[in-house]
């Protein structure tokens, strides 16, 4: 009798769920199909979308633009991602097993960059690089580090090192509140049996930890690559949209707008667009795999 | 006695270090907000200055720095409003229902997660271009009413957060499924949806690519639209004017994440939150 009573209310579920997909399917699916449809056409964003079939897709094959913007992108993920997972981890480690003082605090302040508005911090370090008086040339200057200004934002490799330790900054604490909450779900037990057969606390993080962590470190990696191919705000800020110096801060995203709504060629954005997709769809498929795993 | 191990002594020197590193970027913003662009570019200071007043007027010269806030404002509130009541609606319907179709649905919500918003842009743009909705909210608000992942979130809490006996007996009292939903649901999924509504507010303040591409009115753009106005102004560079506005953008997401930060980092740390 209760099941039946509950079949007969379970095509709510159905009408519950309208709003959630009738939205998605406007502002989500429909423009993405559009933005497919548009790749397959020459279109200038004024006049009517000429069909050209497999044109731009072939053309971002043979485009060094594109190849430059995507060693570009990992570049600076890289960079970045290599010194944030390290302190990530580590920092897990030291909340996880130590006891210190402030560690609610400290784990507030070390998370808050993540938050703060992408635009605003470039504008932020933008001035702060300002050649020959901004802040870091100014206190450079005045603790007699070096002895003329510099210009961080004029030289290829240190621009994007700058972009590398800005996304660090951005983001070592949210991985590390990542990886805290998967530590949190290793057994004491474990470390018990660890100390009563002699291992060391490095031994055990190695032989224990690391190993359990595994799940959570390949997400947050994939995460942190996924969304450093979509990096666009820092660089755009940074530079004024044109990637300076010599295109070494052109990402795929920025190649993509500025083809798209600087030269007006949508349909080649569109297809820069896709070609992202695919890079970005495998790596959220293997991500993907491992959540359904959990659920 | 407890002996302080100089390991513990490195260990709080490294900890107090980051802290410093996280923290000197704000602080230096807010000292130079203080100073004038004389003062800021001639030497750096511990201490602010008096010229808040001269750097607001000078910011007001160059671009309406109210009405963007305003406008921030606007999209994000509605945007959160929207995101909380339909993600708990969407997630009550997977938790309470028995649809035939609902794992299949549920997938695609997590394929949603997936999708890169870089994707759909071009395409929006001609749509939104087509039915005449540029330079309009409407398309920076209604798609939060589809927010993938606190569908996610909220599900996960609202697994164990909402009894059926509970609805059971509502039913029996005659009450109507969207009235249950109304008065026990959402009570019940609220720290859920609560902390989901704080990410949806700092997400869509911080939105840059989506009102990028939509807005050209200037006195429509949103904040950080008008920060990017302002860094890129080269002719007539008034770093006071500069630290002052990055400071307003800043400042409201600093409040908020001050007040909430416990429901912030919860929600991260339950993994219902992208990067």
């Amino acid at each position: 009798m209760k099941q039946q009573k509950n079949l007969q209310k379970n095509h709510y579920g159905y009408i519950f769920l309208i709003p959630f997909f009738i939205t998605f399917l406007f502002f989500g699916l429909y423009p993405i199909l559009y933005t497919l449809f548009l790749s397959f056409t020459r279109y200038d964003g004024f006049s009517e979308p000429v069909f050209v079939g497999f044109a731009n897709y072939v053309k971002v094959l043979k485009d060094p633009l594109f190849y430059s913007a995507l060693k570009n992108t990992v570049f600076m993920w890289l960079i970045g991602a290599v010194p944030q997972m390290i302190f990530a981890f580590l920092l897990a480690a030291i909340f996880h097993y130590t006891p210190v003082k402030g560690k609610g605090f400290m784990r507030a302040v070390y998370y808050v960059p993540r938050l703060v508005t992408a635009v605003s911090i470039s504008a932020l370090v933008r001035q702060f690089l300002n050649y020959p008086s901004g802040v870091v040339n100014q206190l450079l200057l005045q603790s007699g580090l070096i002895s003329s200004p510099i210009n961080l934002l004029n030289e290829a490799l240190a621009a994007q090192t700058t972009v590398g330790i800005m996304h660090w900054w951005m983001f070592f604490g949210n991985t590390m509140v990542m990886v805290m909450s998967g530590m949190t779900g290793i057994s004491k037990d474990l470390y018990e049996a660890g100390k009563i057969d002699g291992a060391s606390s490095w031994q055990m993080f190695w032989k224990i930890t690391m190993p359990l962590l595994s799940p959570i470190t390949l997400y947050v990696l994939l995460t942190s690559f996924i969304g450093g191919l979509q990096s666009f705000e820092v660089q755009q800020v940074l530079t004024g949209g044109l990637g300076a110096p010599q295109g070494s801060l052109v990402t795929v995203v920025m190649y993509m707008y500025n083809t798209g709504f600087r030269y007006g060629n949508f349909g080649y954005a569109g297809a820069i667009a896709y070609y992202l997709f695919v890079f970005i769809a495998i790596f959220s498929v293997i991500i993907l795999r491992s959540r359904m795993q959990d659920e | 006695m407890r002996k302080i191990k100089p390991s513990h002594i490195i260990m709080y020197l490294f900890l107090g270090l980051l802290l410093v590193i996280c923290f000197f970027p704000f602080y230096a913003m807010i000292i130079n907000a203080t100073r004038t662009t004389g003062q800021i570019l001639s030497g750096f200071s511990l201490v602010p200055g008096n010229a808040i007043g001269q750097n607001i007027k000078e910011l007001a010269a160059k671009v309406n720095i109210s009405s963007a806030f305003v406008n921030s404002l606007i999209i994000a509130l509605g945007a959160t409003l929207l995101s909380g009541y339909f993600s708990a609606l969407t997630a009550y319907a997977f938790v309470v229902y028995n649809m035939r179709f609902k794992n299949v649905l549920f997938g695609i919500v997590l394929v949603i997660m997936m999708i890169p918003p870089q994707l759909s842009i071009i395409g929006l743009y001609k749509f939104m271009k087509e039915v005449n909705l540029l330079d309009n909210y409407l398309p920076l608000v209604v798609p939060s009413v589809a927010t993938a992942s606190s569908v996610f979130f909220i599900r996960q809490y609202a697994k164990t957060a909402l009894p059926s006996s509970l609805i059971e007996a509502a039913r029996i009292d005659g009450a109507g499924e969207f009235k249950i939903f109304n008065r026990i649901g959402l009570p019940l999924m609220s720290p859920a949806i609560f902390t989901m509504a704080i990410t949806s507010f700092i997400a869509s303040w911080n939105n840059y690519l989506t009102p990028l591409i939509l807005l050209s009115d200037q006195k429509k753009f949103t904040l950080p639209l008008i920060i990017r106005v302002l860094s890129s102004d080269v002719q007539d560079p008034s770093a006071g004017a500069m630290y002052l506005a990055i400071a307003i953008s800043i400042l409201p997401i600093l409040i908020v994440f001050f007040i909430f930060s416990r429901y912030i980092i919860d929600g991260v740390a339950a993994g219902g939150v992208k990067e």
